[in-house]
């Protein structure tokens, strides 16, 4: 993360986004900085690709703005929030360019190991490479629930309120994806 | 489930965890974004002192040529009116 001209102060989530929703253009600056990294991550994985991934970025923090002052009636906590606009913003991108059958993957997702041998990295590689694959065909509620677990570390109430699902359903969707993803997985090895 | 199943699904689970990392914005774009985000009037593209200081010389070369320009010109034509005014006297 990148250190930015102003330090970010010790400000709660709640305070800064009353100070945005008056038009504290600064207080917002405050929680773009706290989650911009997450949510960058979050629609990488889901474009594969850098230039999207920026746009989009670009939009949901705009969006965020627009709206900040309609936040308080939706009762969700922030990160939910944002989220829930990257989701949206990153299904209209799926389906405006729905003729993409394969999404690229930049290649920083892949690691260079230093000291490893080539053909473990290479074999590494491969399997992160199929994983990915796998993920990516997944439908895309399930491929939100896997980011948001393992790439975000969200814990399964906080995936529910994100998703606007119960935490039983939220965990019973992660156990099918879970196995469905095996499945793949292994057809994909099998070939 | 059976053990194999349970080992083959925490193996995925553990593929995931090693594959699926955090990636970070380019710094360039996160300080843009913030720019454009928290002052949507200054400008998005911001120039070097330097930069500008050459611009201001080319400028000024530019401004410098131009008078000369126009005055060699002028001075070109009134010889040349002059020139025509001995040729054809009324």
């Amino acid at each position: 993360m990148p250190k930015l001209v102003r330090n970010v102060p010790e400000l709660s989530d709640e305070i800064a986004l009353k100070l945005a929703a008056q038009g504290d253009q600064e207080a917002f600056g405050i929680l773009y900085e706290r989650y911009v990294s997450r949510i960058y991550s979050y629609i990488y994985y889901r474009t594969g690709n850098q230039h999207d991934a920026e746009d989009l970025t670009a939009r949901v923090f705009f969006r965020a703005l627009r709206h900040v002052e309609n936040y308080k009636d939706r009762g969700l906590p922030l990160s939910a929030w944002l989220y829930r606009i990257a989701h949206n913003l990153v299904a209209n991108w799926h389906r405006d360019n729905s003729r993409r059958k394969e999404i690229p993957l930049d290649e920083i997702i892949l690691v260079r190991h230093g000291g490893d041998l080539p053909e473990m990295v290479l074999i590494e590689n491969e399997e992160k490479e199929n994983l990915l694959s796998v993920i990516h065909r997944l439908p895309a509620d399930r491929q939100q629930l896997i980011l948001l677990k393992f790439v975000e570390h969200l814990s399964n109430a906080e995936i529910g309120q994100v998703m606007g699902r119960s935490e039983g359903a939220v965990k019973s969707l992660y156990h099918r994806t879970l196995l469905s993803l095996r499945d793949d997985f292994n057809l994909i090895l099998e070939s | 489930m059976d053990n194999a199943q349970t080992s083959d699904l925490e193996a995925i689970e553990k593929l995931m965890v090693s594959s699926l990392q955090p990636i970070n914005p380019r710094p360039e774009f996160v300080e843009g974004l913030h720019q454009r985000l928290t002052d949507p009037m200054s400008p998005t593209v911001r120039f070097t002192p330097r930069f500008s200081y050459q611009f201001l010389l080319l400028v000024l070369a530019t401004f410098l040529n131009g008078i000369i320009f126009v005055m060699t010109a002028s001075r070109v034509i009134i010889s040349l009116i002059k020139e025509f005014m001995l040729v054809n006297p009324r």
